[in-house]
């Protein structure tokens, strides 16, 4: 991932790193949050859980298959199926699930690149900016990789995941996933910006508790953006 | 004009679980177990509010899979073996209990709830349940819809149009297989819903269906009534809106009714509680060993955080139950009020939950179900009388005296109030007092045709909000057979387009199977690691199926006894149409 694209992270998770930081800091700092953020979600989502009890209640039978709880299971269909494409599904306005499959054909032919085969996914922006730029990062993946969960930067935006090969120094498209769009995780402005009915019909509505308002003293900047849009 | 709109919405739903390959299959009982203490319980609370002229308007979403079972003779008679069974144990508890005064009520309180669905099923429906719920249906008393056709989580495939048009095609030939009409809503499998969905519902002719709370608040643009109107989606689908403090009431882990001590604890079964040489023999059929599982014979209260669990009282648990419905409404009347001077219409509570919570999953449910009807109409004969319809209104229905009143808690939403007492606010504000109208989606969409245009976001009712539940370590590895399988079956569907006979037949079974494949079920079972081997199993047998399909029909050979067998395996959508996977052009 670039340095921008960290310090895009950082922004979004609501943390306030000065510019020009050593890489490994800040990348501690975001795995300090992620650590946070993970409690908090288990605080939060609490309730759900509550919800998964009930819907899987209908459900009886043993409370847990042997080994079976929480683990990757082992399944006995063909992990690869011979064929190059990559799919992604959105889960949350962070995260999404890449998998994908490289043909023994193409292995073939990147097998005979001097240096192996050497891969990535290219994480691209669909929104260029004003002068034609277009964001991306790539994720070094190993050819034994078949599946990702990828992290980005900026809920909200659209995005593609190409599967690539490094060839020198040029990437070689193998296969492009559909463009994504991650859902918006907050309202668009704080709670008191809108007009005092419909501000007093999301309170009532539940708007705190669902955990969607900006929290103005968290991230200035994350209101400053928001408010502009 | 009303104080508020009170739209109780239920969604009865089980995956295709059906196994004649086997005399008794474990899985099956998830059925039978749902059939005995929710959807016959229900047809009996219909048939009890009928006979006493009591308004029961309930939107109820029946799923296809759960349709097909319902409609199944194979299962019929596997039901009726089942309660079979299950009197047999009440007759066999009941010895065992005669001289003891604590739990002998509750061995008569099965042996009187497995012999009521006996003669229901056999004796009242003739063994059609679906018909049971047509009666309701055609006389205008309820409302049912349907959902996707095995309850696929439709934002996992938002990519793929054809297969979310499937499961759209699918649920409505089914549904109109069932019940002869076309539903006016869809019920989006835990409410998973993205942006570009209406273009799919509204191709078939859907005229609403519910999104959470979070998907309508973090819509664009944003509602200006919240949660207390739906919205409408730019070409004219309406997106009713889960009321989420309604939603606390029954689901949240510490001031959710289901939770109170003197319910009945669903986890403390006969089953594991009794020695396997007494309890064995009634759980052998469904088991290969000495394994115990749910008999569905309950004796204990949940009584707390603690293992030592109470004997269940029976009429305190009824008791328990008015008093939460009474305080249920009450809360909503609050939520209204509190909502009225900021809304130029009454304001309206979508209230969506599981059907099988009722009876199965809260054994009193159904008695909460039952006095939220019985409280609303006598509080709204009251107020045409000019009386203010009041909780005390509502206790006069036979509710107790002490309902509880909700205001608005802390953090805006109308909070659960403890049961026993009578809020502050509710006190001071006599809207409170006010019951809301209940109603049907579609009787409000007559009410209320026009509506905010807005485009909620993509969420889901499950944990974190959005898909986390259905991609995770435990089954994210399922997607990649599931797409696989979808590709390859919109490849057939363009190879073969007008195909008859049989290669039409193995098409259609290459359909379903990719239906089945795509169930909401498995994935979840293999988050919460219940059956989730049974669950890989699924994905399994159908990825098999459908390769051995896919390979039939490239090298033109035919299996004709396989396929046979698996037509009558696999047998739910007995409509369906393999050109509904052809491309959307």
């Amino acid at each position: 991932m670039s340095d921008a694209a960290l310090y895009a992270l950082a922004d979004k998770m609501g943390l306030d790193l000065p510019q020009g930081l050593d890489r490994v800091f800040v990348i501690e700092e975001l795995m300090d949050a992620v650590a946070e953020d993970s409690q908090d979600s288990q605080i939060s989502g609490s309730l759900a859980g509550v919800s998964l009890k009930f819907e899987a209640a209908k459900f009886s039978g043993p409370e847990l298959d042997e080994g079976e709880g929480g683990t990757q299971p082992q399944t006995r269909l063909e992990q690869r199926y011979n064929q190059t494409a990559i799919k992604v599904i959105v889960r949350d306005p962070s995260w999404a699930f890449a998998f994908w499959d490289i043909s023994e054909a193409d292995r073939d032919k990147l097998r005979s690149d001097d240096n192996g085969i050497s891969l990535f996914l290219r994480v691209s922006e669909l929104q260029t900016a004003s002068d034609g730029h277009r964001e991306f990062f790539d994720i070094t993946v190993s050819p034994d990789d078949l599946q990702w969960y990828i992290n980005f930067p900026n809920p909200e935006a659209g995005y593609r995941v190409d599967l690539c090969a490094r060839e020198g120094a040029h990437p070689r498209l193998l296969a492009r996933s559909a463009e994504i769009s991650l859902p918006r995780e907050l309202l668009p402005r704080a709670r008191k910006d809108f007009d005092p009915d419909t501000a007093e019909l999301l309170r009532l509505s539940g708007s705190g508790r669902l955990d969607i308002e900006p929290k103005e003293e968290d991230n200035p900047q994350r209101i400053l953006k928001s408010g502009a849009d | 004009m009303e104080s508020g709109y009170l739209a109780l919405v239920l969604n009865a739903h089980l995956p295709f679980v059906r196994e004649p390959d086997y005399s008794h299959f474990l899985e099956e009982r998830w059925f039978f177990e749902a059939l005995s203490e929710s959807y016959l319980p229900l047809l009996r609370m219909f048939r009890k509010l009928e006979a006493d002229s009591v308004p029961f308007p309930l939107t109820l979403s029946l799923s296809p899979t759960l349709c097909a079972m319902l409609g199944d003779k194979t299962l019929g008679e596997r039901y009726m073996d089942y309660l079979g069974g299950q009197i047999q144990l009440a007759a066999a508890e009941e010895k065992r209990l005669q001289n003891d005064p604590v739990f002998s009520p509750l061995a008569r309180l099965y042996r009187d709830l497995y012999e009521q669905d006996h003669d229901d099923f056999e004796g009242l429906y003739g063994r059609d349940i679906l018909a049971a719920f047509d009666y309701y249906y055609k006389r205008g008393k309820i409302e049912i819809i349907t959902s996707a056709a095995t309850h696929a989580f439709l934002p996992a495939y938002r990519n793929c149009p054809e297969v979310v048009s499937a499961q759209i095609e699918a649920a409505l030939v089914a549904h109109r297989r069932a019940f002869g009409k076309h539903p006016a809503g869809f019920w989006l499998p835990h409410l998973g819903w993205y942006p570009g969905l209406e273009d799919a519902l509204h191709a078939y002719n859907i005229q609403y269906t519910i999104v959470t709370t979070r998907g309508a608040l973090l819509g664009e643009p944003t509602p200006r009534s919240g949660s207390f109107a739906p919205l409408q989606c730019g070409n004219g689908l309406t997106a009713f809106v889960r009321d989420a403090a309604a939603s606390d009431a029954l689901w949240s882990a510490d001031s959710g009714y289901p939770a109170d001590p003197l319910y009945r604890e669903f986890y403390r079964d006969i089953g594991f509680d009794l020695p396997l040489d007494y309890i064995g023999p009634y759980m052998a059929p469904y088991t290969q060993g000495p394994d115990r599982i749910f008999t569905g014979f309950k004796y204990y209260a949940i009584s707390g955080h603690t293992d030592d669990k109470k004997p269940y009282d029976i009429e305190a648990g009824r008791q328990r139950a008015m008093e939460h419905a009474a305080a249920f409404l009450a809360d909503r009347s609050a939520e209204a009020a509190a909502a009225a001077p900021h809304m130029e219409r009454p304001a309206l509570m979508v209230c969506p939950y599981d059907a099988e919570l009722f009876g199965h999953g809260w054994f009193e449910g159904q008695i909460w179900l039952e006095s939220i009807f019985r409280q609303a109409a006598s509080a709204g004969a009251a107020a045409s009388a000019g009386a203010a319809a009041s909780a005390g209104a509502a206790a006069s229905a036979g509710a107790p005296a002490t309902a509880g009143a909700g205001a608005t808690a802390a953090d805006g939403t109308a909070a659960a109030s403890a049961p026993g007492t009578v809020s502050p606010a509710a006190e001071k504000n006599p809207a409170a007092g006010t019951l809301p109208q209940l109603l049907t989606l579609s009787e409000y969409t007559k009410l209320y045709p026009e509506n905010q245009t807005s485009m909620p976001e993509f969420s889901s009712w499950s944990e974190g909000g959005y898909a986390e539940v259905w991609l995770d370590g435990t089954n994210d590895w399922t997607y990649r057979h599931i797409f696989r399988m979808i590709e390859r079956m919109i490849e057939l569907a363009e190879r073969f387009p007008e195909e008859s006979g049989l290669r039409e037949r193995i098409l259609d079974q290459a359909s379903r199977e990719v239906l089945l494949v795509m169930g909401s079920d498995w994935p979840l079972l293999m988050r919460t690691g219940k059956s989730a081997g049974f669950a890989r199993g699924r994905i399994e047998d159908a990825a098999d199926n459908f390769d051995k399909i896919y390979a039939m029909l490239c090298s033109n050979t035919v299996d004709t006894e396989w396929i046979t067998h698996l037509e009558k395996r696999n047998n739910l959508f007995p409509d369906i149409n393999y050109r509904m996977f052809r491309k959307k052009r």
